[in-house]
């Protein structure tokens, strides 16, 4: 028999830890062709941080999207970054690309309002690669022509460095007490399954997953982590487990034969993915991270919908097809005796 | 002596090959099951006697009332095959069902029974039609009832210079297959069941075979559970004692993909399902084995 239930489950994420020094370094290059080079520490594991930050610093600097060139995941080359995790890149990467593209455009716009003959850059304005005085935008230059002033002229290249660390705060040693991340990242997600009564069989029909990762700086990246995420989930939900071998001991399923991920009939066909996007006003533009916490909630929410569609209460994951029939056939015997 | 790689020009070349090379030939078409084993290490040195490329073991055609299906034709074939799907959809939807598409479009039916795993998704619906092999060796060829294939965990009956060219059955449209793995896709069964019914104008099932795999060390005919529906209608007292009966059948034992618990509880499930899906009693009750 196939038994129909819905189970939601709500998590909220810490993101920037602030227990310890947390830094991300860059360091930012104005060439003058008016490109320029984005060196950073962070490295892109697929996920996409290389167009985030790249973004990030064409934005701040006016330049556009393709005119930012991306060096990373190169220790000899690149600046120290704690690292790719705990969904830290877009908040504190993305914080130390912002600042040091900030100190680049001063720099930048120092060099244009000296060759604009100005006192001072503060009226300058720049946007799509070109240099402009906010109430006379007829007096113009592009940022290739400020950059070549700068370096051939004033003998400064446009360099600038910078880097991001939460504010350090030790937690207080006695209580424990403190605020040991920066921010925090929020979700909702709800499941709907099939319960197969005659295999233990959990097939997810539909998901909606609505996050809240501060400003979404790139809607298609957030959307292709929710999704990994939520897949990932539906394997800790259902699927994967390291099977131990209690006589000889080591892993009886050390291969992806045995241990078994969700495929893509595994998957729903159903998926909602929404954001509520609520500016975070410490993160770059607006954002915060959003990969980790993805799988965090699909997980409790169909364990959930398991139990408002059987009454079976699962309390060690997977919910695999034996664990759930044998749950099954328990509750059976304990309603029938 | 290492691996050799032959391959065939013909099938008579094929089976003088097996002949010359005897018990050190290996048989290889998709490749899907022996791939795996040399990665693996588990595959003792052999010469590989390729015979992919014979295009005359790829079809699927009717002769006198047989379904014949060429050894070499692939399980993608199968599926995509209308004859199959009005004639013997056990084996149709065995096809659909099997591992992944990429699996499909190598794997073929001549391979999945040489095989022998306990496993095959192909085995049950051949063993409820009452299948047979046939068999070709240098001097002439035999027909072997696949209830007398498989004879353990990866061995057939099969003699060294012998060579599966086809698989033929008389074909059923009153049959069905559902299969249980861990999930979806690329899964390996941990059960999987056919059966074919011979349903009289009252509903009574004149006949019935049940064959299901991955519950002992071959794929198995049900006897036991077909005794009890033989001669009845599919109603819920008789399926209940082939439900208890089938249990006599099988001898699952414990792995790592499943318990004997779980196998022997699915098994006279699934046997109620396929039986009530053969019957087209409740077609389309989703979940396991769509």
């Amino acid at each position: 028999m196939i038994k129909k239930g819905t189970g939601m489950a709500c998590m909220f994420y810490p993101n920037g830890s602030t227990g310890k020094a947390n830094p991300a370094g860059a360091f930012i290059k104005i060439n003058h062709d008016g490109t320029a080079v984005l060196n950073i520490g962070a490295t892109d594991i697929g996920q996409g941080s290389n167009t985030c930050m790249a973004q990030i610093a064409a934005q701040e600097m006016g330049l556009k999207l393709s005119q930012v060139r991306v060096v990373t995941g190169d220790t000899e080359l690149t600046p120290y970054d704690a690292g790719t995790g705990a969904c830290r890149v877009t908040y504190i990467a993305g914080n130390a690309v912002q600042k040091t593209a900030r100190k680049a455009k001063r720099l930048l716009l120092d060099a244009a309002a000296r060759k604009m003959g100005l006192i001072h850059s503060g009226q300058l304005v720049i946007e799509e690669g070109e240099i402009f005085l906010r109430y006379w935008p007829a007096k113009r230059m592009t940022i290739a022509e400020a950059a070549t002033y700068s370096e051939r002229i004033l003998g400064q290249p446009i360099i600038a460095v910078d880097s991001y660390s939460p504010a350090t705060m030790p937690l207080e040693e006695e209580s424990g007490q403190g605020m040991p991340f920066e921010v925090s990242i929020y979700a909702t997600q709800i499941a709907e399954v099939e319960v197969d009564t005659d295999t233990g069989e959990v097939k997810v029909t539909k998901l909606v997953a609505v996050h809240d990762c501060g400003k979404m700086l790139n809607p298609m990246l957030v959307e292709g982590q929710i999704e990994g995420g939520v897949v990932t989930g539906i394997g800790y939900g259902l699927y994967e487990q390291i099977i131990e071998d209690p006589v000889e001991g080591g892993i009886r399923n050390p291969s992806l034969a045995t241990y078994q991920i969700p495929t893509s009939l595994d998957v729903p066909e159903d998926m909602v993915i929404d954001c509520v996007e609520i500016p975070e006003e410490k993160g770059p533009y607006g954002a915060k991270g959003v990969s980790e916490p993805t799988c965090n909630p699909t997980a409790p929410a169909i364990i959930n919908a398991i139990y408002n569609a059987t009454g079976v209460r699962i309390r060690d994951l997977p919910a695999t097809r034996e664990k759930v029939l044998f749950a099954l056939r328990e509750l059976e015997r304990k309603e029938e005796g | 002596m290492g691996y050799q790689f032959i391959t065939a020009d013909s099938v008579p070349h094929a089976l003088e090959l097996l002949e010359r090379y005897g018990r050190d030939a290996r048989v290889i078409c998709g490749g899907t099951d022996l791939m795996v084993r040399l990665h693996l290490k588990r595959l003792p040195e052999c010469v590989f006697i390729n015979i992919r490329n014979l295009e005359e073991l790829r079809y699927i055609r009717e002769e006198d009332g047989m379904v014949c299906i060429g050894a070499g034709t692939t399980l993608s074939t199968l599926e995509n095959s209308l004859l199959l799907l009005g004639k013997a959809p056990a084996l149709f939807q065995a096809a659909q069902v099997f591992a992944d598409p990429n699996v499909r479009h190598s794997a073929t039916v001549g391979g999945n029974i040489g095989n022998a795993s306990p496993s095959a998704d192909s085995a049950p619906p051949l063993l409820a039609f009452d299948g047979q092999v046939v068999v070709a060796r240098k001097d002439g060829r035999r027909l072997l009832p696949i209830r007398e294939f498989f004879t353990g965990v990866g061995r057939t009956a099969l003699e060294p210079g012998e060579l599966v060219t086809e698989v033929r059955f008389k074909p059923n449209p009153d049959s069905a297959f559902v299969k249980v793995g861990l999930r979806n896709a690329m899964a390996i069964s941990v059960v999987n069941i056919a059966a074919s019914v011979d349903l009289a104008q009252d509903g009574t099932m004149k006949d019935v075979r049940i064959a299901v795999g991955a519950v002992a060390p071959t794929p198995v005919r049900a006897v036991c559970a077909e005794n009890c529906l033989r001669g009845r209608r599919p109603e819920e007292a008789v399926i209940r004692q082939a439900m208890d009966a089938i249990q006599t059948d099988i001898k699952p034992i414990t792995d790592v993909r499943a318990s004997e618990r779980y196998r022997r509880i699915v098994a006279e499930n699934m046997m109620r399902r396929v039986v009530l899906k053969a019957c087209r009693i409740c077609e389309n009750e989703g979940g396991a084995g769509r």
